[in-house]
């Protein structure tokens, strides 16, 4: 129990938030508390070292993992994987055919953000044309990155965020400016 | 400085941070504030997802040790940190430069 310390009450707080089976939980609070004591070695007092973390909710949510990697598509001989991030992500939930997800392709580097990645055949795609639920349509060049283990392939990762996109309806992979997979979301 | 503006900039800011030593979260606030002259006072919390998303991503790594009897995690940056580091300071510069002229014209 946290009693009168308020660092404790404070980890308690971010524990709650982070819940219970949050994978990096432990490390989480053991790091939170190695920042806050610290400050408190430094001369701040608890109450203050915890006003200036942030509020506990918020940090929890900034730390929240991706929610899940949530299907892989196949589509024309893609197979497309869309990955949500948590709070503030992209977030997708396409319908039809599923699969798990092969989290080889992710080349064991985790998710760091939302992210659209695919694999398998994706030579011949040029571009990624994402369009929002407004019906607005961006188009961007795909980045090609090896897939570690999988020398075979080559995938790509693009964080939609970085691009200012935080939610899409429809994806469509093009090569010379012709579409040859299309994948509909509907927004979780 | 507003936190708004420089969570556009907080991976560059880490990155090179981190460039010059290995350190753990309290202490990156520390040089970051202290390299600002101040400018930066960044909500604590804010750095540890960038921390935890860049070593996700393979930029960072990082390590545990004991002090004081508490855990303490150590980050250090990975040479393909290095080149993102790199990449990422030639596009603030020309950011940086591009909003200088245009300033500049408009007086």
């Amino acid at each position: 129990m946290s009693g009168d310390d308020p660092i404790a009450a404070y980890l308690e707080r971010v524990s709650r938030a982070l819940g219970r089976w949050h994978p990096g939980r432990r490390r989480i609070l053991a790091e939170i508390e190695d920042h806050l004591r610290e400050k408190v070695d430094a001369d701040q007092t608890a109450e203050e070292a915890v006003r200036r973390f942030g509020d506990a909710a918020e940090v929890a949510a900034g730390l929240a993992r991706p929610t899940a990697v949530r299907r892989r598509i196949t589509a024309g001989g893609l197979a497309v994987i869309v990955a949500a991030a948590g709070a503030g992500g992209v977030d997708c939930e396409p319908p039809g055919r599923t699969r798990a997800v092969d989290m080889s392709l992710l080349g064991g580097s985790g998710l760091g953000g939302p992210f659209i990645l695919y694999g398998t055949a994706p030579r011949a795609a040029t571009e990624l044309a994402i369009t929002d639920a407004e019906g607005r349509t961006r188009t961007f060049a795909l980045p090609r990155v090896p897939v570690r283990g999988e020398s075979s392939r080559q995938a790509v990762i693009l964080d939609l965020t970085t691009v200012g996109i935080h939610s899409c309806h429809r994806l469509a992979l093009l090569a010379g400016g012709r579409v040859f997979a299309r994948q509909q979301f509907i927004p979780a | 400085m507003r936190s708004e503006l420089l969570k556009g900039h907080l991976d560059l800011l880490l990155l090179t941070t981190l460039r010059a030593q290995p350190a753990h979260g309290y202490a990156v606030l520390q040089r970051l504030t202290e390299s600002s002259g101040g400018e930066f006072d960044l909500p604590e919390g804010t750095i540890y997802p960038a921390l935890h998303r860049l070593e996700r991503g393979g930029l960072l790594s990082s390590q545990t040790s004991v002090h004081r009897g508490r855990t303490r995690r150590i980050y250090r940056l990975t040479p393909a940190g290095e080149r993102a580091m790199s990449g990422k300071r030639t596009e603030w510069e020309r950011f940086a430069a591009g909003m200088a002229r245009t300033l500049d014209a408009r007086g």
